[in-house]
């Protein structure tokens, strides 16, 4: 019952965050200097009776709340409306987009798993070893260089230098795909993984100066059998609940790495309809990420709750 | 105040002693804050003079890291750009521990109508992509470099709240203080002369992360072409110039790249080992 | 809105040819195309095909891939008019004639074109044309056709450029009659650009989605439209196509995010043509092993406009110190790696050429202009002369997307600093820029770009009137009209007479280089380049690419 009431609870807020998120986009690009009409009219000569006619079948002069009111029960069908730039439906622009983002971050979810859960247990296991020293530093650096820094550099050394791997654009076939989306995947997935390595680092260590662990070992247990298990049920949870922080960082990071290697994915589209004042594109996908975060955010809560019944003391929050 | 904060607990970690990466570390700062303050004496040319006719090219005659596209010369242009680098991210990180701090410990102290309001705010700026919100938000309003600041203040201000008002919870829920409010102490007295010296090492760890995580926005903003003006030199804006001629003269988009890794992990580092020293030291104060 | 967004580069933004700013023809006037007496009236021979000397000569190819500009928004025209993206329109949807980069035109679609007076063209048509579904071309297609273009109501953005059409009508078997409100020298060849004639049957069922990919106009081009995707259009033979096939059997237009993604595409074979968007890169694209580069003078000004009613640009000294300020050979490298050319005046050759007696008089005439080359002495000197001797600040925008504006401006910034003038370079986007340039709001120091629509200087008469500084579609950005040019200004917009509007040109542009109320800058090209085993009998320009005669130039081997 706590649980549904805690649910409910979470269902209302995220509507009121949706409604909040898509109502400030809105009233930003209405705000912003260069109208929908220059767009619109493109780089042709004007005059008086085709800026009428765009006006009018733009609903341009509508009070501002009308077009705010039109857009979302439109929305709340399903409609987002026509991209101002292509016409297309904005669901078809969004959808045509998608897949190239959704490679990346697959391929970069995968590089994280792959390469950060062992890195950190193995580095946790060492503590204070010259191997532990190293992935720490790894991880600091990896934490703190800015995403684009990285796709350069490697841009420059496999793409340039040694002209080993494409550097631009998201190839064709699914071996071309992920021949191209691999630098800008490794790109992406260097400070996440710099974090869960931190995150598996810590588990394994508390893990570590457990009793039993110590026991096994007297007991000449080899140590990775016995602390495998455990380090990663005792990482589960802090994992978890970082995952919602992680996706932030994550979509933040595919906007700008889409940008380094010029990709035509969602990132990219975000930053050409914001620059070219495309409302409806940039009203949809808005809507599109905060939904995301959001639901990720209530299954990470619920997923915290089913891997650690305590934290229900904390839950009326 | 040793009979309060005794009561602390404290940190399970191991001091560290300044190893050689904490110096290199040191160095790389002690570098950087040295060109910020004196680059433009010591870049050894005018990073404005242009040569257009001498528009991009490799290193070599004279130019240490060759030129940019106005002819520019492109090592004292990474020098003088180390000023705008670090000013603005200093200023984002006083702002949000200074604000977001005192907000959370208050919160933390008070509670009420007050701290339901920051967390509730807080929240809604976790469920946001600040940099997504940034890059909006400055786009549209054709924002500067100050502005960015305050927008980057504003942005990352919310998780300074929470993590200092969760450390002060903590504190406030030890002895210490209700002995404090016991013999009638007045809360600001409580607030500032007790609880803060004991999560001094969270504060100052977190002053250095948002510095981090600012310079991280300013770059990342800039090689999107925002919140820098044309023409001032910005390691963010130059390496974006420099991708497109990354085969003529790579150092243009190198150099930068290699002075905002090694100034935000220097950074970092001092910061981890900061928190650690700080941390066993106010145990055993 | 709006964004500079990246300053350096983002060609991902847009290429440069689809910002350019097409110059309107002009709107009242009265005479009849293409010079006097020669002969309104004249037939323009009867079309065994389409341009001498295309034709498929050379072996068919199963495809090109041909990197081309920004996708385009439609591929109605009236939804999305440039001249880049009508390279991909003309191969589909054909021109009644096809107009070339030096102004002529050939018989297409129309095999007769008649001008009995002054404000009627009458177009025969030829009988064997039949459209990709199988229907042939009727005079109703062409008549339906003309309305669309020239519907401002309906908000075509073609509308402007054939204002003058006052009605058109069948008027035979195979005959349209257009007929004008009043002469104008240059609709027939903005028609013969902008007509795209489509099949008005499917045009009508598709009124409100035609353009977009569930529509796509139907035409009776050598090629059909089979696939409008984000990334790129793939058109296949018209199986009724009535002409001489062009080389490829399927012609894919690409659009692709970068220069680099281009030239990687290249490299790899993916695509055997692109259009260059940044010149600096041009001599990378030379390096792809058997590539060749084929480069022509874009019709394409940019220049920096005045604003002469405020202060301190009212002062001639100050616009003339600006003049010598600017470093033009040295941004002509750092902006264009060198492939472009500087402008010799407000109009390039190519524009004013039609109306002089040869391009050699147009040439020595544009030598004998005053030239403001670099010269800090100079133009510290000028200030010193002005009222504004102590110098003054200024913010001087520029355009995000277009490098050489940017540039254009710092080095502005940086060569006026020790006169005591302080510049603050301001970016726009390019809605903002296009917002303003329309608006009639181009202050102090605007960077302006813009294209003749058809090779004839008729612009150059709507930049110095008095009714340009408000009229819609006015481009009088400086905001100068002096007395004595509103004459000429009239002849070169009205005068039948070429010899008078050659004269009215030179006064014309021997005053602005002498006031110096717009400061001319650099002239693109238009840079195509070809893979291994491609290339053109004929360099491509503009015209010849909108048009649609660039396909049929196209060989292989």
């Amino acid at each position: 019952m706590q649980v549904v009431v805690f649910i409910a609870k979470r269902l209302v807020a995220m509507v009121v965050v949706l409604l909040l998120v898509s109502l400030l986009v809105f009233s930003l690009l209405m705000l912003s200097p260069g109208s929908i009409l220059a767009t619109l009219l493109g780089t042709q000569p004007t005059t008086p009776e085709l800026i009428h006619s765009l006006e009018e079948r733009y609903h341009l002069n509508d009070p501002f709340f009308v077009q705010y009111w039109n857009w979302l029960v439109n929305a709340l069908h399903g409609d987002f409306g026509q991209s101002i730039q292509s016409g297309e439906d904005v669901t078809t622009v969004v959808a045509d987009r998608l897949p190239v983002t959704l490679g990346l971050a697959g391929l970069a979810l995968l590089l994280v798993l792959v390469i950060g859960i062992p890195a950190g247990m193995a580095a946790g296991m060492r503590r204070g070893k010259p191997f532990d020293r190293l992935v720490t530093l790894l991880t600091i650096v990896g934490m703190s260089a800015p995403v684009f820094t990285v796709g350069i550099l490697l841009i420059y050394v496999f793409g340039v230098r040694f002209e080993i791997m494409p550097v631009y654009g998201a190839g064709e076939g699914f071996l071309g795909r992920i021949e191209h989306l691999t630098l800008p995947a490794v790109a992406l997935a260097t400070g996440l993984t710099a974090l869960i390595v931190r995150q598996t680092r810590a588990a394994t260590m508390t893990v570590m100066d457990q009793d039993y662990i110590t026991f096994a070992r007297a007991r000449g247990l080899s140590r990775s059998r016995i602390l495998i298990p455990y380090a990663l049920r005792n990482t589960a949870l802090p994992m978890v609940t970082a995952a919602g922080l992680m996706l932030i960082g994550a979509i933040s990071g595919t906007v700008i790495i889409e940008t380094v290697f010029s990709l035509q994915g969602v990132g990219s589209l975000m930053i050409e309809s914001v620059q070219a004042k495309d409302i409806p594109v940039v009203q949809g996908l808005a809507l599109f990420i905060a939904v995301l975060v959001v639901v990720v955010n209530l299954v990470v809560d619920l997923l915290a709750l089913i891997i650690d019944p305590r934290i229900r003391l904390s839950v009326k929050g | 105040m040793t009979a309060e904060t005794a009561l602390v607990v404290a940190p399970a970690r191991t001091p560290r002693r300044p190893s050689v990466l904490i110096m290199l570390a040191f160095t790389v700062l002690l570098i950087v804050a040295v060109l910020a303050v004196f680059g433009q004496w010591l870049a050894p040319q005018d990073p404005t003079v242009q040569d257009p006719l001498l528009s991009v090219t490799p290193p070599g005659d004279g130019h240490l890291l060759g030129t940019d596209q106005l002819g520019r010369d492109v090592f004292s242009l990474i020098i003088a750009a180390a000023r705008s680098a670090i000013v603005g991210p200093v200023c984002v990180a006083l702002g949000c521990v200074l604000i977001g701090g005192t907000l959370g410990m208050v919160g933390a102290y008070f509670g009420g109508v007050a701290d339901v309001a920051v967390n509730r705010f807080a929240d809604l700026v976790y469920a946001l992509p600040a940099l997504l919100i940034a890059i909006v938000v400055i786009g549209v309003v054709d924002g500067g470099y100050w502005l960015t600041a305050a927008i980057l203040i504003f942005l990352s201000t919310p998780y300074q709240i929470r993590l200092c008002r969760s450390v002060t919870m903590v504190q406030v829920r030890l002895p210490y203080v209700d002995a404090a409010r016991t013999i009638g102490l007045t809360s600001r007295r409580t607030l500032f002369r007790h609880i803060l010296p004991n999560i001094l090492p969270t504060v100052v760890a977190t002053l250095l992360l948002d510095f981090v995580a600012a310079l991280i926005g300013y770059s990342a903003l800039a090689y999107l072409g925002l919140g820098v003006q044309a023409g001032q030199p910005d390691w963010g804006a130059m390496l974006a110039e420099g991708q497109s001629f990354i085969t003529v003269n790579p150092w243009l988009s190198l150099a930068p790249a290699i002075m905002l890794i090694a100034t935000a992990s220097s950074v970092t580092l001092v910061g981890d080992w900061l928190y650690d020293r700080l941390s066993s030291k106010a145990v055993s104060r | 809105m709006s964004t500079r967004m990246t300053a350096g580069r983002r060609s991902w933004l847009c290429g440069l040819i689809g910002l350019t700013l097409l110059m309107s023809g002009c709107s009242s006037g009265a005479s009849s195309n293409s010079g006097p007496g020669a002969g309104s009236g004249q037939a323009a021979g009867s079309g065994s095909g389409p341009a001498a000397g295309s034709g498929a000569a050379g072996a068919t190819v199963p495809s090109v891939n041909i990197a081309l500009g920004a996708h385009p928004n439609s591929l109605d025209i009236t939804k999305h008019f440039d001249a880049v993206n009508m390279g991909t329109m003309s191969l589909f949807t054909e021109p009644l004639e096809r107009i070339a980069s030096d102004g002529s035109t050939t018989p297409n679609l129309a095999t007769k074109v008649a001008e009995p007076n002054d404000t009627t063209i009458v177009y025969t048509l030829r009988d064997d044309a039949t459209f990709s579904n199988g229907d042939p071309l009727t005079p109703a297609d062409v008549v339906w056709t003309i309305q669309h273009v020239t519907d401002a109501k309906a908000g075509a953005q073609t509308s402007s450029l054939v204002k003058s059409v006052a009605s058109v009508k069948q008027t035979g078997d195979n005959e349209v009659t257009v007929t004008l409100s009043h002469p104008d020298p240059t609709v027939r060849k903005n028609l013969s650009l902008v007509a795209l004639v489509q099949n008005a049957k499917f045009a009508k069922a598709h009124a409100s989605d035609l353009g977009t990919p569930a529509a796509v106009p139907v035409g009776t081009g050598p090629y059909q439209v089979t696939k409008f995707g984000t990334e790129a259009v793939t058109l296949t033979r018209n199986p009724h196509y009535w002409g001489d096939k062009p080389a490829p059997d399927a012609v894919t237009i690409s659009y692709l995010a970068t220069d680099n993604t281009a030239q990687l595409a290249m490299r790899s074979g993916d695509i055997q043509g692109a259009l260059v968007n940044d010149a600096t890169t041009l001599a990378q694209w030379k390096a792809i092993g058997g590539s060749t580069a084929y480069s022509s003078q874009a019709l394409l000004s940019q220049f920096l406009s005045l604003d002469t009613t405020a202060a301190p640009f009212d002062d001639p000294h100050v616009r003339k110190a600006m003049a010598y300020a600017i470093d033009r050979k040295g941004l002509l490298q750092a902006a264009f790696g060198g492939n472009a050319s500087l402008l010799p005046s407000l109009m390039p050759v190519g524009v004013i050429a039609p109306v002089a007696p040869s391009e050699d008089a147009a040439n020595s005439f544009l030598d004998g202009l005053p030239a403001y080359e670099f010269d800090m002495d100079k133009a510290k000197a000028e200030l010193a002369e002005s009222s504004h001797a102590d110098g003054f600040a200024v913010t001087i925008p520029y355009i995000s997307e277009q490098p050489w504006s940017k540039l254009t401006v710092l080095n502005l910034q940086q060569n006026l600093k020790p006169l005591g003038i302080t510049v603050t370079p301001k970016p726009l986007s390019s809605q903002e820029w296009v917002a303003a340039v329309f608006g009639h709001k181009t202050t102090s120091v605007w960077p302006m770009a813009f294209a003749a629509a058809t090779p004839d200087p008729v612009g150059l008469g709507r930049v110095v009137t008095e009714a340009a500084m408000t009229a819609p579609g006015g481009y009088n950005f400086a905001k100068w009209a002096p007395a004595d040019l509103q004459e000429p200004a009239e002849t070169l917009t009205s005068s039948v007479d070429k010899a008078a509007r050659w004269e009215a040109a030179q006064k014309i542009l021997t005053a602005i280089a002498t006031e110096v109320p717009y400061i001319p800058l650099f002239q693109p090209q238009y840079n195509l380049v070809l893979a291994k085993g491609f290339t053109f009998a004929e360099t491509p320009g503009i015209m010849e690419v909108a048009s649609g005669t660039w396909m049929n130039e196209l060989r292989a081997g």
